[in-house]
């Protein structure tokens, strides 16, 4: 073989120097999906007073212009999917993911007439919708997003919802793009009154340690709805005292230690916070942890901890109720430890 | 060229020729054969949505099924020519590992999707920096012996796969970023476009045709290095060249199409049964089979729009493995390296 062993280098080198110079012609293609550093998209109104044609002008520089509302929206994300159906008309909706149909998914599910399509965020499908407008997630794939752009489809895309002001961020993007901001607004200060009534019933109240846990071990500390959920419905949640921030995964000795007054899990399946329960009630080294002593372990539909829209209100509520019926029982306990030892066993004879 | 040889690869390409027209109709977009070998072959115009999937989907994702499923076969061939081990594969040299923690680095940090050349590029800077770690630490006196490099790549490796495991560990955290690294190292094509064709492309053909001019000391070595060395083979040089141009095949593939297993060991041994140990016709076949084999998994999977979440290296294997077996069955005692 007479290849020379210097040519065979050169040559590799060239194709190395290729692909990099390659990669730094090439166009960004889409966001990155970490909370750090997300670049939003942006609407500008070309004609001032006039609410058409705007321009979307995508993170990574991509400019579009829509003269008219959009007619054919797809939606590739759940949170789309709650946002269109709110803002709107349903005729202008071609396509919704199939997750709105998932019971433990979706919170609005049985809400999407069955004449909308469903689809699977497939990129094949999408372009055969001959969508006007796409809603994509921070997280969709950069490949689908560039081809979208290739063929002169409008892309717009929602936030990481990790708090309510994303929530809103994402409503107002969607609204600005359909002109309707006031019904925008009208939802975003519906979700800001049921918080606000939420925190007053507890405003004076002992607030409980939640803990969000699954069998896995998953948790969330600060930096996440979750979080934010659990303050909004009067708790604290206990893993912010350690630091940790966003969806994590915790060993069962941390979560044991931290012990919550309240546990909170998603309920994903069909009775499986009843199972999850009944793990932690049987066995013997959660036993001193006051949540498992006083079967305070709430299981929530997850589609009501996960959904990044105002309807997560709904699970708001819900964690809400439970955090009151546990700070009634702490009243009632700690009144009876303050009464003399005669009046609470006349009391208990009496009960 | 045995007439044997010659039927083999007529039929092999004339297959992969039906298949990959087969596969321009597979999809989730309702777009008939008639259709699109019409634009394919007349130019008739369709409607944009339809040009667009033809175009920009499907016609790189089969040739991307073609070329990495070909990649992948050809460095397995070599491997187990190289090391006499039918065990050989891909991942022996942990170079395949190096590749995927690269890549899973890129999906970690949201560099992935930033820009669609970002994670071939770590995934080759992972392949690199492992294939140098480990022939640094196989290297004896300007010497390079067998057994050290097959430690040096397992330890090194190992140490990719538990870096790997670590990352994932600790991406988990964002859900969408873990997800998104289980599914890239389980292996797709799904979302690939023109730009991977463009990188692995030439890397394929530069490479084959390298590792096709050494047929004969691959042929020479299969005997023993002493051997090799008596009819004045440069053992060492060889070796190095071949290494180097696996090495790049199987960071390329694994660069545009994740973790594929199965193709890289058993499709070599496929081609064997059929043909022998005669590198001039057993590279070429391998590599068309390996490109066959993949293009059939991701055919299957393009089949049905449910399927899409399957990996594809699930497909490859579930499809490989029974043809295999039934293979050794029916030629008990024909593997020999």
């Amino acid at each position: 073989m007479s290849i020379n062993y210097k040519t065979f280098i050169v040559c590799v080198s060239l194709i190395c120097l290729t692909v990099i110079y390659r990669a730094n012609s090439e166009q960004a293609l889409a966001a990155p999906f970490s909370g750090n550093h997300f670049i939003e998209t942006t609407i500008q109104n070309i004609e001032p007073q006039q609410a058409y044609p705007k321009k979307i002008i995508d993170a990574t520089g991509f400019e579009h212009i829509i003269k008219a509302p959009p007619k054919r929206i797809v939606s590739t994300s759940l949170a789309g999917d709650e946002i269109l159906i709110h803002l709107a008309p349903l005729n202008s909706i071609a396509s919704v993911t199939y997750l709105v149909d998932v019971k433990g998914a979706s919170t609005q599910h049985g809400q999407f007439p069955k004449s909308i399509h469903r689809n699977r965020a497939n990129i094949e499908e999408i372009l055969s919708l001959t969508p006007d407008l796409v809603i994509v997630a921070s997280y969709t794939n950069a490949n689908t997003i560039s081809l979208l752009f290739s063929s002169g489809i409008p892309v717009i895309r929602l936030n990481e919802a990790k708090s309510y002001q994303a929530i809103e961020d994402n409503i107002m993007l969607v609204a600005e793009i359909l002109n309707v901001e006031e019904k925008g607004k009208a939802w975003i200060n519906s979700m800001e009154n049921n918080l606000a009534d939420i925190a007053k019933d507890f405003s004076n109240q002992q607030k409980p340690k939640v803990l969000s846990y699954d069998l896995s071990g998953g948790s969330t500390g600060a930096g996440s709805l979750i979080d934010a959920m659990i303050t909004s419905a009067g708790g604290i949640n206990v893993l912010d005292s350690t630091g940790i921030q966003g969806d994590t995964k915790i060993s069962q000795e941390l979560a044991i230690s931290l012990n919550p007054d309240i546990i909170l899990t998603g309920d994903w399946q069909l009775d499986g916070a009843k199972y999850f329960r009944q793990h932690l009630k049987n066995s013997p080294a959660w036993q001193h942890v006051n949540a498992v002593q006083k079967n305070n372990i709430i299981g929530i539909q997850s589609a009501w901890l996960t959904s990044a829209t105002p309807h997560r209100v709904g699970g708001v509520k819900l964690l809400a109720e439970k955090i009151k019926q546990w700070q009634n029982s702490s009243e009632e306990h700690n009144l009876e430890s303050s009464l003399p030892k005669n009046k609470q066993s006349q009391r208990t004879q009496h009960d | 060229m045995t007439k044997k040889f010659i039927g083999l690869l007529i039929v092999s390409i004339a297959l992969l020729a039906g298949l990959f027209i087969s596969s321009l109709n597979l999809g989730a977009a309702d777009i008939s054969l008639a259709e699109s070998l019409s634009y394919i072959f007349n130019g008739e115009s369709l409607a944009p949505w339809k040009q667009t999937i033809l175009q920009e989907v499907r016609f790189p994702r089969s040739l991307l099924a073609i070329i990495v499923g070909a990649s992948l076969a050809c460095a397995g061939t070599v491997l187990q020519s190289l090391f006499r081990n039918p065990l050989a594969s891909p991942s022996i040299i942990g170079v395949s590992s190096g590749a995927s923690l690269g890549a899973i680095v890129a999906i970690f940090l949201g560099l992935a999707a930033i820009n669609i050349w970002i994670l071939p590029i770590f995934a080759f800077i992972g392949c690199t920096i492992t294939l140098f770690l480990v022939y640094t630490l196989a290297v004896q006196n300007g010497q390079l012996p067998m057994g050290s490099l097959l430690l040096a790549g397992v330890a090194v490796g190992a140490f990719n796969t538990a870096m790997s495991a670590l990352v994932l560990a600790l991406s988990l955290q964002e859900w969408e970023v873990g997800k998104a690294i289980v599914f890239w190292t389980m292996g797709g094509l799904e979302g690939r476009a023109w730009p991977h064709v463009f990188l692995i492309l030439p890397v394929f053909i530069f490479c084959f045709s390298v590792v096709f001019a050494f047929y004969r000391d691959l042929n020479i070595l299969l005997i023993g290095e002493t051997h090799a060395l008596s009819v004045g083979v440069d053992v060492e040089k060889t070796r190095l060249f071949l290494l180097g141009a696996t090495a790049l095949l199987i960071a390329t593939s694994i660069s545009v199409a994740g973790g594929i297993a199965f193709i890289g060991l058993v499709v070599p041994h496929i081609a064997r049964l059929l043909i022998g140990n005669e590198h001039k016709q057993l590279l070429p076949l391998a590599t068309i089979l390996g490109a066959i084999t993949l293009l059939s998994a991701d055919c299957l999977l393009r089949s049905n729009i449910e399927f899409h979440r399957v990996p594809l290296g699930v497909v490859t294997a579930t499809i490989g493995a029974p043809f295999f077996l039934y293979l050794l069955y029916k030629q008990k005692n024909e593997i020999r390296l």
